[in-house]
């Protein structure tokens, strides 16, 4: 029993016009991309997107109203507000969407066997989490600056793009990373967290070493921002990043751990 | 299109999931018996380009599965339908097939849903495509998986333990769905069920600890057992000999009725005693038996 339909024949696709088909081909592939990636939308956790854009949403609101009624400390509580949502906020939410990408799939196994194969799975999946999350973070971002939040006294696109990328590269890596060596999505947010927390808790004490300050991830919100190592840090961290995404990349094409974390 | 297997290996620390395995599969159904642990899974792992053997090689008709690209390029001539196969609950059958379908690059989206309606037709889910997967029953689930194994037409299919857990209508429609797509492609099912080997196999391959103990004919098998199998009728209190190996015990008002498997005909004390013709499940229980006593043999010596 053969299951495709019917092919044209060879002399029948002769006939066809190569300047017509490869156009055609080239639609087709198309539409069947951004087919594939609405059915990852649809797979992906959708109360994860809704939380990302309630918290959004939510932080917005707080730096308006601490600009309305926050009196004379108003403006600066806004802007260290604004510097914690796109730092360590997003750098959050990244951990989260990157833990839950692919650990828990259900159809790990079979989607591991098809020709797309899991990584390009992954790499599609992280990239539409992405996208939510720059689209909620440049919404946030648009509105804070437009109610005159300044983020640092060097405030431009390549220092905000900076801000926000550097955590959510780091622990969107890292939340992946930990979530596939771990084979779960909860240890692996709770494994990204863990320099966050680190950064937060001991900046007091680790601000008066110099030495530290390329590891801090909440350098920004904790108020360095303006520090003339900011732009090191930025960069350590990102290779960081680097590091996480390429070891994270290793372990997705170690197809038994895979099958193990799986089971 | 073959598929072969070169004196395949795959340890996993100190464990040794497979020895030396060496296999040829040509079209048609290919049954893969053996108990729990006897490496079923990884072999069809291997076979499924999920697991890379530690040594030996592995040929999916012209692809050497022990080449990074040519592995790649396998999958395009590969169904595979896993043991333990989870879905999508709030997907719909057809959209589950549509999108496994643009994994395997079918990107041509008439042809794909073409064939995604054909295979519909096939695994006689047709009336169900547009229902969402959670209301589906087992069997249902199951015949889907044969459905996404099927999609882009593979030339060999590899299936684990496809019957499982099905009652047995769904048994027995799975196993003629799988004889049918199985006239032009290699078919290699693995299953601890005999009764599936027995309906739909000709060829069989018996694997132990990792080891092949037979490679041949169904029916060579079975004949393997001629003269080993009988049927007494045991008064209450009767002891079994130990090289005796039971295969079904039914109660009878004079005590039990046993079919056994052994080197010799039952002792004196057995009733009625009977040879029968052997069973695939006979010739299976005879080799595992005959493997046990060559390796205590060769353990004491």
């Amino acid at each position: 029993m053969r299951i495709s339909e019917p092919t044209a024949t060879p002399s029948a696709q002769t006939t066809r016009s190569a300047s017509v088909a490869a156009p055609e081909r080239r639609r087709s592939r198309r539409r069947s991309i951004v087919l594939l990636l609405s059915f990852q939308f649809r797979l992906l956790n959708w109360w994860l997107f809704s939380l990302t854009a309630i918290g959004f949403l939510a932080a917005g609101a707080l730096v308006a109203m601490q600009l309305r009624i926050g009196g004379s400390l108003g403006e600066s509580n806004a802007a260290v507000l604004s510097r914690i949502t796109l730092e360590p906020g997003a750098g959050l939410l990244a951990a989260m969407l990157a833990s839950s990408l692919i650990v828990g799939d259900p159809l790990l196994e079979v989607t591991m066997a098809t020709r797309a194969g899991i990584s390009a799975v992954t790499l599609w999946r992280a990239l539409i989490g992405m996208s939510l999350l720059l689209l909620c973070s440049a919404a946030f971002l648009a509105w804070t600056l437009a109610i005159g939040i300044r983020y640092a006294q060097q405030q431009s696109a390549l220092y905000l793009l900076l801000l926000w990328l550097t955590p959510v590269l780091l622990m969107g890596t890292l939340g992946l990373c930990g979530s596939l060596l771990t084979g779960n999505s909860a240890l692996g947010m709770v494994i990204a967290t863990m320099p966050l927390a680190g950064s937060l808790l001991l900046f007091p004490k680790l601000v008066a070493i110099p030495a530290t300050h390329p590891f801090l991830i909440t350098y920004s919100a904790s108020g360095a921002q303006d520090a003339h190592d900011w732009w090191i840090n930025r960069l350590v961290l990102l290779a960081f990043a680097a590091i996480f995404a390429l070891w994270s990349w290793r372990l997705l094409r170690r197809e038994g751990r895979l099958l193990h974390m799986g089971q | 299109m073959n598929v072969v297997l070169e004196d395949v290996t795959k340890r996993y620390s100190a464990h040794e999931a497979l020895r030396g395995v060496n296999l040829t599969i040509g079209r048609g159904m290919f049954g893969l018996l053996g108990p729990n642990g006897a490496g079923k899974t990884t072999l069809l792992r291997i076979l499924a380009t999920l697991l890379r053997p530690s040594s030996g090689r592995v040929f999916i008709g012209a692809f050497d599965l022990s080449q990074g690209a040519q592995r790649t390029a396998a999958r395009s001539a590969l169904g595979y339908l896993p043991q333990d196969l989870g879905l999508y609950p709030d997907l719909t059958g057809r959209e589950l097939l549509d999108y496994i379908g643009l994994l395997k690059r079918l990107y041509d989206r008439s042809a794909r849903r073409q064939q995604i309606a054909a295979l519909l037709d096939v695994v006689n889910l047709t009336e169900y495509a547009d229902r969402q997967i959670k209301t589906y029953s087992g069997g249902m689930r199951r015949r889907l998986g044969v459905a996404q194994a099927l999609l882009g037409d593979p030339q060999a299919l590899v299936i684990d333990e496809p019957t499982a857990g099905l009652d047995p209508e769904e048994r027995i429609r799975l196993r003629t769905l799988l004889t049918s797509v199985a006239e032009d492609r290699v078919v290699i099912l693995s299953t601890h069920l005999v009764e599936d080997v027995t309906q739909t196999c000709k060829r069989v391959a018996v694997l132990d600890r990792g080891a092949l103990l037979f490679d041949g004919q169904t029916q060579t098998l079975i004949e393997a057992a001629a003269g080993h199998a009988w049927q007494f009728l045991a008064a209450p209190g009767f002891a079994l000999p130990a090289e005796m190996h039971v295969i079904s015990a039914l109660p009878h008002p004079e005590g039990t009725i046993y079919h056994v498997v052994g080197p010799t005909a039952p002792p004196g004390d057995a009733q009625a005693v009977q040879p029968l013709a052997p069973t695939l499940e006979d010739g299976y229980v005879w080799l595992r038996q005959g493997a046990i006593c060559k390796q205590t043999a060769s353990t004491v010596n």
